[in-house]
């Protein structure tokens, strides 16, 4: 038998072991399968606020990211991060950053969002079919730079170094890690044509990284910055929210913390309504309206909500779940779902229920006023506390155990006779000559006063 | 009456309405009355003609809303010799529905009852059509999902319309910044996802609604055809090329939008520009304004005699040279409005 110089191929030939070795296509064609544009790049993004959270750990106040800038610049041709968060060792670049998956001894940096040690690889793979990593700390500069068609031709699961300087001082303004992506895939260069791409892109951002946002990460796609929109309840004391802390253990190092908001937002947002899910700060569910948090469940716990319905819009929870270590946050890999199957999720789960159950109530109570507000004409009292309502951020707003109905004086129903009401339609010319002659200020008038004439004159008293 | 998807806006004649909604749409609604509109149905219709080297217009279809009065049914029938007609109307009262059927101008026209977000995608599409979604309110996502789904269907060759109120509003009773609030309400209107990322509150002021508006358009169509392309070889990928982008003020600022949509084979039979004689023709962001000179039968009439060379001349230099600057631009479009009974 020839030598074998490669490992795979040595493994492969030998006759009593089985092959087990993980094939290059599977990481670039079939992962980047499970994973959409978007969050891939919003991935590529959370690398970033990590590079952030790990150079800013003892900082306090209330923004610790300031001066730390995130730049997206995207082109049908060109995919290109840049950030000024640290920068990667060579040593990190060594062991851990471009190898699939997390290592079990890759140093934690603590409250972070990179979790599984996919997110980079699997958003260039994404993206495009040519890379180049440049990164620059204090001490040390490296470039990788890999056309992935050749790299897949090649059985070496190794990237070579195009650059390398170790030892040596870097000015502090040039500290921070570039990717850039080229020879794009067809399909995403036709995504980076389309202004509405960029639109969707932008809002994504908005939403999912409020939290490193908020704290001064300064974030810009194609020069354009994003804001972070701080989310907003009733503030009203008599609507105030429900709010909840638990804790996962309760006691022991890096607990699964979790607090969790239920109360009342704008019913012109339906697409806030429901429930948000975040994981150390990042959105992984926006507004979620189905049975991965309660809705239309049968009986969690006892307690049975039910399935969506636009008379709930102006519902809003928010579930924060927040560790040291993100290995036990209930989050799926490409962070845009939840692993329900997490006993720290379905112990919460069964929390978020108890907490929305009254704002339920309420809220059918309101969808009632309303109806009966239509046939009598009179503003619902529920109604119009809701409308006379401000709105703060959340944290900013005094919460309580449990959501209560606020206290309405019940209107006293008039006792009398059995009343009839009357619906017709008539030539609206000929209505309005009889409402101009009864001198009806109101077509309610006209009706009241034609149906009195015919009443006194032929039938009396 | 005419086919929006917002409820308050359908106006035409007094007995039609009540008091006061009639009250107060009449200034905007003044069909009557409306010189730029009129001078933008000639300069479509004319257009449209100029289609005849992609198929013969009368084998077209024309899609629109012809409300009761069919003005854009009777001139494209006309002039152009369309007789397959759509006319999309969304009245529900079986009275009104009536009125609409008896100002029927043709029998070749057929109605269609129900509003546009539900007709459209009800309609058979295998036929190049003309289509001129003429909205009276503003860009929402409802009309956004007519343009999508309409440019999802369009054969090569057909032409899509759109016009959409296009006026800023104006907010009482805030103390909110203006521009802030007017964002907020675009937001409410296209969804947030709709809006260009560079744009900003202040881009909303004036005639930037209507840019924003066209903008945010071209992208659903852009978008839609890129849905559509991608499956496709080659030679059948449809392309858009903008054809309109009129800004016209009778009243309130209106945005008209449009443009054809191509397939490499029909792509070469319009090349070399076959629009090249239309100078209101827009193929980008930059626009046609649709001015209508104020001036008198008499003026008129002595301008004419003097187009197409030139306005300036000793004999009418009385007649302000902005009006007769404006005139020159539309004369041959220009209304010739005179009392009639219809």
């Amino acid at each position: 038998m020839l030598k074998k110089s490669n490992d795979e191929t040595e493994r492969s030939d030998s006759s009593d072991t089985i092959n087990a070795m993980p094939t290059k296509e599977l990481f670039i064609k079939i992962l980047t399968r499970d994973i959409e544009l978007i969050p891939a790049i919003i991935d590529l993004v959370d690398n970033c606020g990590d590079g952030a959270r790990r150079i800013r750990e003892n900082r306090i106040g209330a923004k610790p990211f300031d001066g730390l800038w995130a730049r997206l610049q995207i082109t049908p041709e060109q995919f290109c991060i840049s950030d000024n968060c640290g920068g990667m060792s060579i040593d990190i670049a060594k062991k851990y950053a471009f190898r699939f998956g997390r290592a079990h001894d890759a140093p934690a940096i603590k409250h972070s969002v990179g979790e599984f040690g996919v997110g980079m690889k699997r958003a260039i793979f994404k993206i495009g079919n040519q890379f180049k990593v440049t990164s620059t700390t204090i001490n040390s500069r490296f470039v990788v730079e890999v056309d992935i068609n050749e790299w897949a031709k090649n059985l070496d699961w190794k990237y070579d170094f195009s650059d390398l300087q170790d030892e040596t001082k870097f000015p502090l303004d040039s500290v921070g890690t570039t990717i850039e992506i080229n020879k794009l895939h067809d399909d995403i260069s036709n995504s980076f044509k389309l202004s509405n791409f960029f639109s969707e892109l932008k809002e994504e951002l908005q939403m999912k990284l409020q939290d490193v946002v908020s704290k001064g990460l300064s974030i810009t796609l194609n020069g354009i910055p994003i804001e972070s929109e701080p989310l907003v309840l009733i503030s009203d004391k008599r609507l105030a929210p429900a709010y909840r802390e638990l804790s996962f253990p309760e006691k022991g190092k890096n607990p699964v913390k979790v607090k969790l908001f239920c109360g009342l937002g704008k019913s012109e947002e339906p697409e806030q309504a429901g429930w948000h899910v975040f994981c150390n700060g990042r959105l992984i569910l926006e507004g979620d309206k189905s049975e991965v948090t309660g809705w239309g469940v049968e009986k969690l716990g006892g307690i049975k909500i039910p399935g969506f319905h636009n008379q709930y819009n102006n519902l809003r929870g928010f579930a924060y779940f927040d560790s040291d270590d993100p290995g036990k946050l209930p989050w799926n890999t490409t962070k845009t779902g939840l692993n329900s199957d997490s006993s720290v999720y379905r112990a919460v789960k069964m929390e978020m229920v108890k907490l929305m159950r009254p704002v339920v109530d309420f809220l059918n109570k309101l969808s009632q006023e309303k109806k009966d507000a239509k046939e009598t004409g009179e503003e619902g009292q529920l109604d119009k506390i809701i409308t006379e309502s401000k709105y703060a951020e959340i944290g900013k707003i005094s919460t309580r155990e449990t959501f209560k109905q606020p206290e309405v004086a019940r209107k006293q129903v008039a006792l009398g006779p059995l009343m009839q009401k009357i619906q017709y339609e008539i030539q609206y010319k000929e209505a309005q000559k009889a409402k101009s002659r009864l001198k009806a200020t109101s077509w309610k008038e006209m009706g009241i006063k034609t149906f009195n004439y015919f009443y006194d004159a032929e039938i009396g008293n | 009456m005419r086919n929006t998807n917002s409820d308050s806006d359908f106006i035409y004649s007094e007995d039609f309405i009540p008091e006061k909604e009639y009250k107060s749409s009449m200034g905007k609604f003044n069909y009557a009355l409306r010189p730029a509109k009129n001078i933008e149905r000639k300069m479509l219709c004319e257009t449209f003609a100029s289609l005849s080297c992609v198929s013969p217009i009368p084998k077209y279809r024309y899609i629109g809303f012809g409300s009761f009065e069919f003005v854009d049914f009777r001139l494209f029938h006309q002039r152009l010799g369309i007789y397959d007609m759509i006319s999309i109307e969304r009245e529900k009262n079986r009275k009104k529905q009536e009125r609409v059927q008896c100002n029927l101008p043709y029998s070749c026209i057929q109605m269609e009852w129900g509003i546009s977000n539900e007709i459209l995608p009800t309609l058979d599409w295998n036929k190049r059509t003309i289509i001129w979604l003429d909205y009276d309110s503003v860009l929402n996502s409802e009309k956004l999902e007519d343009i999508r789904l309409v440019s999802g269907s369009l054969k090569s060759g057909s032409l899509l319309v759109v016009t959409v109120d296009s006026m800023p509003k104006n907010f009482e009773n805030t103390t909110d910044d203006i521009h802030k609030t007017r964002y907020i309400e675009l937001e409410k209107f296209v969804g947030k996802k709709k809006i260009p990322i560079h744009v900003k509150g202040k881009d909303l002021a004036n005639w930037g609604l209507a840019e924003v508006s066209r903008e945010i358009i071209n992208n659903e169509i852009v978008q839609s055809l890129a849905d559509r392309n991608s499956p496709l070889s080659t030679s059948s990928k449809i392309s858009y090329k903008q054809l309109f982008n009129f800004h016209y003020d009778d009243g309130t600022k209106m945005l008209t939008v449009g443009g054809l949509f191509l397939n490499p084979t029909d792509q070469k039979k319009v090349d070399g520009d076959i629009f090249k004689h239309l100078d209101f023709i827009r193929a980008d962001k930059s626009f046609y304004s649709i001015e209508t000179p104020v001036l008198t039968l008499r003026e008129l009439r002595l301008l004419d005699k003097c187009l197409p060379k030139s306005v300036i001349d000793s004999r009418i230099n009385w007649i302000p040279k902005e009006e007769r600057l404006k005139y020159k631009k539309i004369y041959r479009y220009f209304p010739n409005y005179t009392e009639v009974e219809a």
